[in-house]
């Protein structure tokens, strides 16, 4: 039997050269692995914050209560950079129309 | 006319996020991929169903991959193994599925005697010469090739090559007088 009968006789056998419902099946396949990867590294990334925080927890009490001690000065020096960033925006977009000098 | 990507090119671009590159990929070795498989397990529900697999772990894997430009080997070095550990579950499922097809109204299906005679003597060939011969003789692969996927050294992928025809074509033979 001479190889190129061989060849035939294998080539009856092969599946088509393309197959778009095969492409799909993997390509299903892939998008479910990567959401499932996904799903993991964010579980794994919640589960490493949430120790942090447990661990951290004591340090971080006193920071708060450092801050609520401050927060007068904060406090005040929050409404005066508001109030300044609020009428600058309304002068730039003249929402407030401040009275002009008229050249006759 | 825009020249064909190479495996590497499209490895790069799948590694870079690219489902289009790996579906090329898929589209580019999936007959050959699928045609091993068939004939190294003899079922071919069960081949296509490792095939996916296999494209599966290769995108999962990717990033393993040494050589890009080698993916073809790799991707079957890969096959080869799983095809290995693939089996038992298999075997499970045919019962199932054969439970299922007796149930089903029977067809008639045209069949070809010799294409059946060369399922039943490649199915007759040792598994490692099966694989040899549905690489080199099936598909046309080197025989280095062939020993790099499937991690058997050259001068026993060249003897089981050799075998395997001359089993294959006693059978066929065999099947072709009567």
């Amino acid at each position: 039997m001479s190889n190129e009968t061989l060849e035939n006789l294998f080539a009856m056998d092969d599946v088509p050269a393309f197959d778009p419902a095969f492409r799909a099946g993997v390509m299903r396949a892939v998008a479910r692995r990567r959401f499932l990867v996904e799903l993991a590294v964010l579980a794994c990334a919640s589960v490493v914050l949430l120790i942090v925080l447990l661990a951290s927890g004591d340090a971080l009490a006193t920071a708060a209560a450092q801050m609520l001690s401050s927060l007068d000065t904060a406090g005040a020096t929050l409404v005066i950079a508001g109030g300044v960033a609020f009428l600058g925006h309304a002068l730039v977009t003249r929402a407030i129309s401040l009275p002009r000098r008229v050249f006759s | 006319m825009q020249p064909a990507r190479t495996d590497a090119d499209l490895v790069s671009a799948s590694l870079a996020g690219s489902d289009a590159a790996f579906s090329r990929l898929v589209d580019r070795h999936q007959q050959a991929l699928r045609s091993f498989l068939r004939r190294v397990s003899g079922n071919d529900a069960d081949a296509d169903e490792l095939a996916q697999e296999v494209f599966l772990a290769a995108w999962t894997k990717l990033r393993l991959l040494r050589s890009p430009d080698m993916f073809r080997s790799w991707l079957f070095g890969m096959a080869w193994r799983m095809s290995k550990t693939f089996k038992r579950s298999a075997a499970r499922r045919r019962a199932r599925d054969e439970a299922w097809h007796e149930l089903q109204p029977q067809e008639q299906v045209p069949t070809n005697d010799l294409r059946l005679a060369l399922n039943r003597a490649l199915e007759s060939l040792p598994l490692d010469q099966r694989a040899a011969v549905a690489l080199c003789l099936a598909g046309g692969w080197t025989h280095d090739e062939a020993s790099r996927a499937l991690e058997i050294p050259l001068g026993t992928v060249k003897s089981h090559v050799s075998r395997g025809r001359a089993r294959l074509e006693a059978l066929l033979g065999d099947a072709h007088e009567q």
